[in-house]
């Protein structure tokens, strides 16, 4: 009994007291405080004060954790008596919530981050967009509204200037095939992303070949239910299903559209032989292969064709039908997994196939097939490090057909071997700042050239809400196979990018404001009409100030947002003689997005305004180059959308109308190649298809449960 | 030989001590949790069950007390009108629910919880969330009913949830009636299977039971 009552009694009680406060020396109520490896420990009272006892002795390890802040660990003696500890205090953790993340450049949409500008169902709901990636991403700043393309026009590059990625693998052909001066739209609907970042410039080393943005797209992981859906719509219909089990979900979607009988019911400005029609399907599979693995798949493919009166090349007054069909195949495989805390590894492979096959007094067949692969690892050492590199392999064949009435029959094939190495390190350097700076090496057999692109961007908190950030980068392009097929010996295009940014953000409101400046280098250029001459000496530059703000909390169940670019560029490129602006550009684009959730109606109304000043282009006809300027551009959409149920079935119902108020719309005017008899060179108005827009559709998700009561689940 | 035996039976002693220890934290702290309103009180349990969890990592009930302190955390945010706030605690609340299920599984009170966790994730942005962790919300608490059609906690949380939604979705008080009233009864009968298992939930059913009936 006496060793027994030695063990328990010899270790006098030690009070352990103190407070807590973070680096201002402001108590901190609510910290965890106690003996490593035991029970002993307290709270932090009214002004961070604490005292607790103990009856373990000598050196023990006192940890202090709350959340928010970085655990305090420190050696402590306990002899028995008062051990008074005095001020302790925490640092501010480097949390998510709080965290600085890089900025400069990047518009974050998605569902899994919290620095999220727009999320997916943003893009659903932003009215005048119908559900298309590149018409949402166009209310933001330093997109360009190009009317008349529906592709991306970013920060005074051209639409071939901006890449989607998905799932990190390079897309070809994202956007719908046109005739000239028809709208494209995306080949891909946001719901099949949980995440998009929309890079308006200083990207990640992970991505090239693009001068001026990437649409950074990631796919949703597991389907989250067993679902049936049905789509009926003013341009056609859907069925999709999607069965989800434990581990894996598979997902079938059939869609047909054809825009016939809205054609003829809709006042049109151009006279459509055959209706725009197009038959897709799509499959898609993901498998959980580990707690932190994930197999994805996907293949889709379509055709499309429709006729319509254009304006011929060389006789813009007169019109003559232009017929187009498009073959498109995408396909792609990925696999991720976490190996330990410390790797990751990625694997993916992809192919796409367009075809499109257009006459018009000539007949033109292109065709490209690109196979790809990609890896990827990572590794953070600690957490405050992540490294990362990769390799990328990309073939491409490029074929196209020309024949005319004239006798002309032209082939042509162009194979593209291109490859790259690339590497990235993270490092938050502490709570308040973060880099990230990288390499990317390419590859081009085509060109039979090389090129390096450093990469740079740092971000600073400057309070609990603003940070600054900057970006530096270099970004080069294989110049397109339009230009490279007349044979030409020709390099890469080079865009510098200098990217400085603000941004504050609380309480579901954001204010950002960046300003850019990038010079261009090496573009394309040759005397007009003599493309065999091209060479690299054409150069440029773009410039400007971006302004977002967004406020989804002061008015209850609205929100909204406004953009404000202000551009200023220039270049010579293509056949410019000189360096002037392009024609896509112009100086200043607002973008007013707004919408509210009616509860009692169970419906969302919203509307976009958009403003775009005056484009240039050459009239052919005066002397001076580049003289002509556009009306300005004002559109009023509105959308609304009513949530109900059919039976028991989940149903959406949208409507959408774009340029409500009627407004004179026009992006530009378009010259005959060859002067009339008066040698005048006649030109016609580029204006949208229609004076409006309309669009009405039903959704019907089967298989959602609306209602179940206790005895129902206890049947399942 | 004496000295093996007192050897040993200090070791045995001291195994005792520190299961009395652990034994007399969790009553003491458990017990906090049924007269606790005040965030203060949770936070003060929270630390508490925090270091219990550390020193005993084969136990399940306290990592589960810790995420349900955490809970309680994020719904005094919620209230208070911060649901900026709440995403801290609900990350922290499902560390430690994880942990716990990789000690106890198929575990219908851990479950329940994760469905309450889940209901959590909506109170930030609801339009964004909803679609995602309502139905992981729904599909837990049917599991947790499956396992122990017994326990009131599901059946509470289902309730709930439905309270919350909107009646286009098959929410509203109507809907969620029947599992408040079911929860009630379950509550009355139920049996925790000791003075350290979960019994919280019965104040809150009968709150909700009370709006949904109005």
């Amino acid at each position: 009994m006496l060793i027994w009552g030695s063990l328990m009694g010899l270790n006098a009680q030690t009070t352990l007291n103190g407070r807590v406060t973070d680096e201002a020396g402001e108590a901190l109520i609510g910290a965890n405080i106690y003996l490593k490896d035991t029970y002993d420990g307290a709270s932090s009272e009214g002004e961070g004060r604490f005292v607790f006892e103990s009856y373990e002795s000598g050196w023990q390890l006192l940890a202090v954790s709350m959340l928010g802040y970085q655990t305090l660990e420190l050696p402590v003696e306990l002899k028995g008596g008062e051990l008074p500890l005095g001020e302790l205090k925490l640092r501010a953790a480097a949390n998510e919530l709080e965290a600085v993340v890089i900025t400069a450049g990047a518009f974050e949409a998605g569902d899994a981050k919290k620095t999220t500008v727009l999320n997916s169902l943003d893009i659903v709901t932003t009215a005048g967009a119908l559900a298309d990636i590149a018409s949402a991403m166009n209310t933001l700043p330093g997109a360009q509204r190009v009317g008349e393309s529906g592709q991306l026009f970013v920060r005074g590059g051209a639409a071939g200037e901006t890449r989607a990625f998905i799932d990190g693998m390079y897309v070809q052909n994202p956007f719908s095939s046109t005739a000239p001066n028809l709208p494209a739209r995306g080949r891909f609907s946001p719901f099949l992303f949980k995440g998009m970042l929309f890079s308006t410039g200083g990207y990640s080393a992970e991505y090239g070949q693009a001068l001026s943005s990437a649409l950074i797209l990631n796919s949703v992981d597991l389907a989250p239910e067993t679902v049936t859906g049905v789509s009926l719509m003013t341009v056609g219909g859907g069925l999709s299903h999607t069965h989800r089990w434990e581990n894996h979900s598979v997902a079938a979607t059939f869609d047909y559209s054809n825009l016939g009988p809205y054609l003829r019911l809709a006042p049109q400005f151009l006279r459509w032989e055959q209706a725009p029609q197009t038959l897709s399907g799509q499959l898609m599979g993901r498998h959980k292969t580990s707690a932190t693995g994930m197999v994805k798949w996907q293949a889709q493919g379509s055709r499309s064709a429709f006729a319509v009166e254009s304006p011929l090349p060389e006789e813009v007054t007169r019109s003559e039908i232009f017929h187009l069909q498009n073959d498109y195949v995408f396909a792609s495989a990925s696999y991720r997994e976490v190996l330990g805390d410390r790797w990751t590894v990625f694997g993916g492979i992809g192919y796409s196939y367009n075809c499109d096959t257009l006459s018009q007094r000539f007949n033109l067949r292109t065709r490209a097939h690109a196979l790809q692969g990609k890896a990827v690892v990572q590794y953070a050492p600690v957490a405050a490090l992540s490294l990362k590199t990769g390799l990328e392999w990309l073939g491409q064949t490029y074929r196209e057909r020309y024949a005319d009435p004239e006798g002309t029959d032209y082939q042509n094939r162009l194979p593209e071997r291109y490859s790259a190495w690339f590497t990235e390190a993270e490092w938050t350097l502490d709570s308040k700042t973060a880099a990230r700076g990288g390499l990317r090496i390419e590859h081009s057999r085509l060109l039979g050239a090389w090129n390096a692109a450093p990469r740079l961007s740092v971000a600073r908190k400057t309070g609990a809400h603003s940070q600054v950030a900057m970006a530096w980068g270099r970004f080069f392009q294989t110049p397109a196979f339009g230009q490279l097929r007349y044979g030409a010996d020709l390099d890469f295009e080079r865009a510098d990018h200098y990217v400085l940014n603000y941004q504050y953000e609380r309480n579901r409101r954001i204010f950002r404001v960046e300003g850019y400046h990038k010079p261009y280098r090496a573009l394309v250029s040759h005397p007009a009409n003599e493309p065999w001459l091209a060479d690299n000496s054409g150069r440029g530059y773009a410039r400007g100030l971006d302004v977002f703000f967004r406020d989804s909390k002061s008015v209850k169940y609205a929100d909204f947002w406004v953009s404000y670019s202000f551009l200023d560029t220039e270049r010579l490129y293509l056949d410019f003689p000189e360096a002037s602006r392009p024609g896509f550009a112009s100086a200043h684009n607002v973008s007013v997005v707004g919408k509210r959730w009616f509860p009692a109606l169970t419906s969302t109304i919203g509307f976009t305004y958009a403003f775009a000043s005056r484009r240039w282009y050459d009239d052919p006809n005066t002397p001076a180059f580049n003289d002509g300027r556009s009306k300005p551009y004002h559109d009023l959409s509105l959308n609304a959308s009513y949530l109900t149920h059919l039976g028991r079935h989940f149903t959406i119902v949208h409507l959408s109308v774009s340029n409500v108020l009627g407004l004179y719309q026009e992006f530009g005017y378009r010259f005959s190649t060859a002067p009339g008899p008066d040698g005048r060179f006649s030109s016609v108005a580029i204006r949208p298809t229609a004076p409006r827009f309309f669009f009405i559709g039903l959704f019907v998700s089967i298989g959602r449960q609306v209602t179940i009561t206790p005895d129902e689940a206890l049947d399942q | 030989m004496l000295l093996l035996v007192v050897a040993l039976f200090s070791g045995v002693a001291l195994w005792a001590q520190e299961d009395s220890r652990y034994t007399q934290y969790m009553t003491q702290t458990v017990a906090l949790l049924d007269t606790a309103r005040a965030g203060a009180t949770f936070a003060r349990a929270s630390n508490t069950f925090e270091r219990i969890a550390a020193n005993a990592p084969n136990e399940w009930l306290p990592a589960y007390y810790h995420a349900y302190c955490q809970m309680m955390l994020a719904l005094d945010k919620m209230e208070s009108g911060k649901p900026e706030e709440c995403g801290a605690h609900l990350e922290k609340a499902q560390e430690s629910l994880t942990s716990a299920a990789a000690l106890s599984a198929n575990n219908s009170e851990i479950l329940a919880l994760q469905a309450y966790v889940y209901q959590g994730r909506l109170w930030g942005d609801p339009m964004t969330n909803g679609p995602i962790y309502a139905p992981k919300a729904q599909q837990v608490l049917q599991e947790a009913m499956r396992i122990d059609p017994a326990n009131p906690r599901p059946h509470y949380l289902m309730g709930q949830q439905l309270l919350f939604t909107p009646e286009f979705y098959g929410g509203g008080g109507k809907a969620a009636l029947p599992w408040l009233e079911k929860a009630e009864a379950l509550f009355e009968s139920a049996q925790p299977a000791s003075a350290l298992h979960p019994r919280w939930g019965k104040g809150a059913n009968a709150y909700m039971l009370s709006r949904a009936r109005s």
